[in-house]
């Protein structure tokens, strides 16, 4: 497994590495669930055995997230019949026979983001590259000190005082270049570390002039914990952001085993609890190194959207920690809006209604939609949020790419995952990215990726094994088209099955539509389309696909959707598209294929 | 082994013992305890005083003012505060000779010397005084330090869900079924000023005008639109929502203990809920205990055939019951979603599944109460 491209690799300190072991115990601690996930081999291969999840409890009245791991840990036990407990605490090592895990990785994406704050030279030049590396931790960006700065020392360390930062990031300066200039920030920091309580000072990450790094830690490390890393800005035109991530992430696990709830992790991981849209960076880097085309990751949490890219075998990682479906519901609709929520709907809401949803929302983020009409506003959010995030993600993509397809899409997060079936998880996906071309779609509705991304760093295999053997879900190849047509019928598909049996479809314009073609099979098909519209640049094409909990999905909806303001013609079309996304079309038997095609209207 | 569900808690109790932590607020610095434990105290008992930190002031040495042309020209015993010391308008921080031909760099406001360097000093404006109430009536049971002390109070206990960030302690005064529109007419006015009001009713712009002419102490309601918020956080009076956003009316488990308790005093923290605090609104009426106190909420219950839970969510939200039976194979819900789940029996005898996440325990199983 290959864990670097041109702008990454990954090296961590021999001290922090584990041992490896045959089984592995992962917990990604969410802002809602905890999700634990148990990896074992089986016929010398690493598969994924078991998952579970309890409600997170790193907050008051618990403030220990092995409470809920725990209680998540019963439910495994329960499902499995295998114990992880010695005692009351959590059996991790060689030693404990069949009971435990030898190796353990934590992940979180819940709790409060490190409140941050940004310091450094010039601001397009060593800050945007700060903000680039920030962005691959949780962070909430509280302040950003610089040269163009015109506040007084005074009124700069005040703003550090009154921000309370728990993270101080610390760059500027190319590699051996002038120093003066940021050294006289380092020592505004120095003055305001000085002025806080012991107890309350930050974590100090340095990550510029690499001449720089011993003296900085010399001047501050008396006062805080300073990590230094890598320049994030070498030379002016090269920007290097992997060693400031890394050290980002142990900073992070750092933060998070000084706020209460995660103060038991350190004895169960050296590698301490790393940023779960770290895992996600790292598998999608591999995945999009493994396979041709780019690959997108979509995460919708509770509390932070996460998207992680491949592209042109690079990667990028973007987090929202304003944007979510339960404790950021608020935030995001602040960002996007209430009207684009209220343009899913298939029934008359207003603005008011949205508010008092997503405000209930934040209030108990646990909970799930219990009508039709709370279902519809919780996938309505879901696919404005995921549009929101993608535009902000884009904007750090190179120009080019930014058009470029998707080979693979991944979705994770209860609302994708945990849709009613798989082809409404297929449809939000693709309503949510709404790419053009030949797609294949996943999801992670076992919550692996986590899991996956931290044990890579011990044990690489673990996670190439697991992908490899089901460990994400398949839920089939989506084919969408580009362009317009009149014509009513947008699409013909003739499929032949391995099995050597065929069968034909006719896809209507505007229309979501799903052909059965199950997991681990390969079928061949033919596309024909109408005039004006295109898969890929053509209107006609034979290639294999793979099948998947969906089948294979049909999407002549055009791009980019919108549905019609109409309320009477916006819900006739979003019912029978959710219709579509519902009924798999079963294989067809053998004689359709001597007769003409079903239309649309045919399907069940 | 048989699978256990644990829901999210949220306590409703006719009795219970509560202990709350009454702290400074956390940009305050440390001051001092005012009580001592196991101490009797009224809700409007000050608990602590501590100092919120004021700016930071860089204050550059003159050296004019003390006759000298060069730093270096400063003797160190000319320096006559330390750091920490509290020093008025006016007071020098340096002085050379005595009498009235001394030369004195003097601070020109008064602050805490915060840190003294070879060519400045920097002050600490004089921090504001913050003191916290107990709000409860109990005893002092814990002096956690020097900004946090523990209340233990036996009563009954509601928690809500929303409010606006103010806290109260006074009588409950039921609002007229007619609804607080009614209450407009100058000769209710007196009723109810300086009491709490309780309402089944959601609040609407409306009635939240009628609440505001009233002078009332506080107000414990249903529900209102979120449109309302910014409006309601800038009320002086503390506004509890017990259900949630919305139309929705108060559920009757809610409505029928703080009936149950008409005219006792009730302590209203309105905490508006915060996104990273664990911190919940909460109303507490306190009751004469018994020999023994009654037991603590409890936390993290499992979910078993006869504990007492309330629904979170439509359809039935808001509705208490007790659970019948927990499904370990998840179950299709109308909205076609498959999930885990319980039977529940609603006060009306009637039974309905629901999620898992859906269900909030109440703190007590309803057997053990018994």
């Amino acid at each position: 497994m290959v864990f670097q491209d041109e702008n990454t690799l990954y090296a961590l300190p021999e001290t922090l590495l584990p041992t490896a072991g045959t089984s592995l115990l992962g917990a990604d601690f969410g802002s809602v669930h905890t999700r634990a996930v148990f990896i074992d081999q089986v016929d010398g291969q690493y598969r994924l055995v078991s998952r579970a999840q309890a409600l997170t409890t790193a907050d008051a009245p618990y403030g220990d997230v092995t409470v809920g791991l725990g209680r998540a840990l019963d439910q495994m036990t329960a499902l499995i019949g295998r114990g992880f407990l010695a005692g009351d605490r959590i059996a991790i090592g060689p030693g404990f026979g069949a009971v435990g895990a030898e190796q353990f990785v934590a992940t979180a994406s819940g709790g409060r983001p490190m409140r941050a704050v940004l310091v450094g030279l010039m601001a397009d030049v060593s800050l945007a590259s700060g903000k680039h590396a920030l962005g691959s931790v949780y962070t909430d960006l509280a302040d950003v000190i610089s040269i163009g700065d015109l506040r007084s020392e005074e009124a700069k360390v005040n703003a550090i005082l009154g921000k309370r930062p728990d993270l101080i990031f610390i760059v500027g300066g190319t590699d051996f270049g002038a120093q003066s200039t940021l050294l006289a920030l380092v020592k505004t920091v120095r003055l305001a570390l000085s002025l806080l309580p012991a107890e309350n000072r930050p974590i100090i990450v340095y990550a510029g002039n690499e001449a720089m790094r011993e003296t900085v830690t010399i001047l501050l490390t008396d006062l805080a914990e300073v990590f230094p890393a890598a320049n994030v800005r070498p030379a002016l035109n090269r920007e290097y952001l992997a060693g400031a991530e890394l050290e980002l992430a142990v900073a992070y696990g750092r933060y998070k085993a000084m706020t209460g709830g995660y103060r038991d992790m350190p004895a169960l991981t050296r590698l301490g609890v790393l940023p779960t849209a770290s895992s996600y960076s790292t598998i999608i880097r591999y995945l999009g190194g493994v396979t041709s085309g780019g690959v997108l990751a979509l995460d919708i949490g509770s509390s932070t959207v996460t998207i992680a890219a491949s592209l042109a075998k690079r990667g990028y990682l973007n987090i929202r920690p304003d944007l979510g479906v339960g404790h950021s519901a608020v935030s995001a609709v602040e960002q996007i809006g209430a009207e684009r929520v209220l343009r899913w709907l298939t029934y008359k809401s207003s603005v008011s209604d949205v508010l008092d949803y997503v405000y209930n929302k934040t209030l108990k983020p646990a909970t799930i939609p219990g009508t039709p009409e709370e279902l519809e506003m919780e996938f309505a959010l879901a696919r404005e949020i995921a549009r929101e995030a993608l535009e902000s993600a884009r904007r750090g993509w190179p120009r080019r790419a930014r058009i470029a397809p998707f080979a693979t899409l991944i979705g994770a997060g209860a609302v994708l995952t945990q849709a009613l079936d798989p082809g409404l998880s297929a449809m939000l996906l693709l309503d949510a990215v709404q790419p053009a071309g030949i797609v294949r779609l996943q999801s992670d509705p076992y919550a692996v990726i986590p899991a996956l991304g931290a044990a890579a760093y011990m044990t690489p295999l673990v996670a190439v094994q697991v992908l490899e053997s089901g460990g994400l879900l398949d839920l089939g190849t989506a084919l969408c088209t580009e362009g317009v047509t009149r014509a009513a019928d947008a699409m013909q598909i003739d499929v032949k099955y391995s099995d050597g049996r065929t069968a034909s479809r006719i896809v209507p314009n505007n229309a979501f539509r799903l052909i059965d073609l199950p997991g681990g099979q390969r079928a061949r098909i033919t596309v024909r389309l109408a005039r004006g519209l295109t898969i890929s640049g053509k209107s006609r094409l034979t290639l294999d696909v793979d099948g998947g909990a969906a089948g294979i999905i049909c999407d002549t909806r055009g791009r980019p959707l919108r549905p019609p303001a109409d309320l009477g013609k916006r819900r006739d079309l979003l019912v029978r598209w959710f219709i579509g996304a519902r009924a798999a079309v079963t294989q067809a038997p053998r004689a359709e294929t001597s007769g003409p095609a079903p239309t649309d209207e045919e399907n069940p | 082994m048989a699978l256990t569900f644990y829901p999210e808690t949220h306590y409703i109790l006719a009795m219970t013992t509560v202990r709350r932590d009454r702290k400074l607020p956390d940009d305050a610095a440390a001051g001092e305890v005012l009580v001592t434990e196991r101490q009797r105290v009224e809700p409007s008992t000050t608990l602590l005083r501590g100092t919120r930190a004021g700016h930071f002031r860089v204050v550059p040495i003159k050296t004019a003012a003390l006759g000298v042309r060069r730093l270096s020209d400063i003797k160190p015993e000319w320096i006559i505060v330390q750091e920490g010391t509290l020093v008025r308008a006016g007071e020098p921080l340096i002085q050379r000779g005595q009498g009235r031909g001394a030369r004195k760099f003097s601070v020109p406001f008064s602050s805490v010397v915060a840190r003294i360097e070879a060519d400045r000093f920097i002050l600490q404006e004089t921090p504001e005084t913050v003191e916290v109430r107990a709000l409860y009536t109990g005893i002092v049971s814990a002096l956690r330090s020097r900004r946090e002390v523990q209340i233990e109070a036996v009563g009954a206990l509601v928690q809500g869900v929303w409010g606006n960030g103010r806290d109260t302690f006074g009588t409950v005064a039921e609002a007229p079924e007619a609804g607080l529109q009614s209450l407009a007419s100058e000769e209710i006015l007196t009723t109810y000023r300086g009491q709490i009001l309780l309402t089944r009713l959601p609040l609407t712009a409306q009635t939240l005008a009628v609440v505001e002419r009233q002078q009332v102490a506080g107000v414990i309601a249903p529900a209102m639109p979120a449109e309302l918020i910014p409006q309601v956080l800038a009320m002086n009076a503390p506004v509890l929502l017990t259900e949630g956003f919305g139309e929705h009316k108060m559920s009757d488990i809610v409505y029928n203990l703080l009936r149950d308790n008409d005219g006792r005093q009730v302590a209203l923290d309105a905490v508006e809920p915060k996104r990273f605090s664990a911190q919940r609104p909460e109303l507490f009426i306190p009751l004469p205990g018994g020999v023994s106190l009654p037991p603590l909420p409890e936390r993290g219950q499992g979910l078993f055939p006869g504990v007492q839970v309330r629904i979170a969510r439509a359809p039935n939200a808001g509705q208490a019951g007790r659970v019948v039976r927990v499904f370990e194979t998840p179950q299709v819900l109308e909205t076609g979603l498959r999930v885990s789940g319980a039977e529940i029996q609603l006060g009306s005898g009637k039974l309905v599944f629901v999620p898992i996440d859906n269900l909030e325990s109440l703190g007590r199983a309803l057997d053990r109460r018994r």
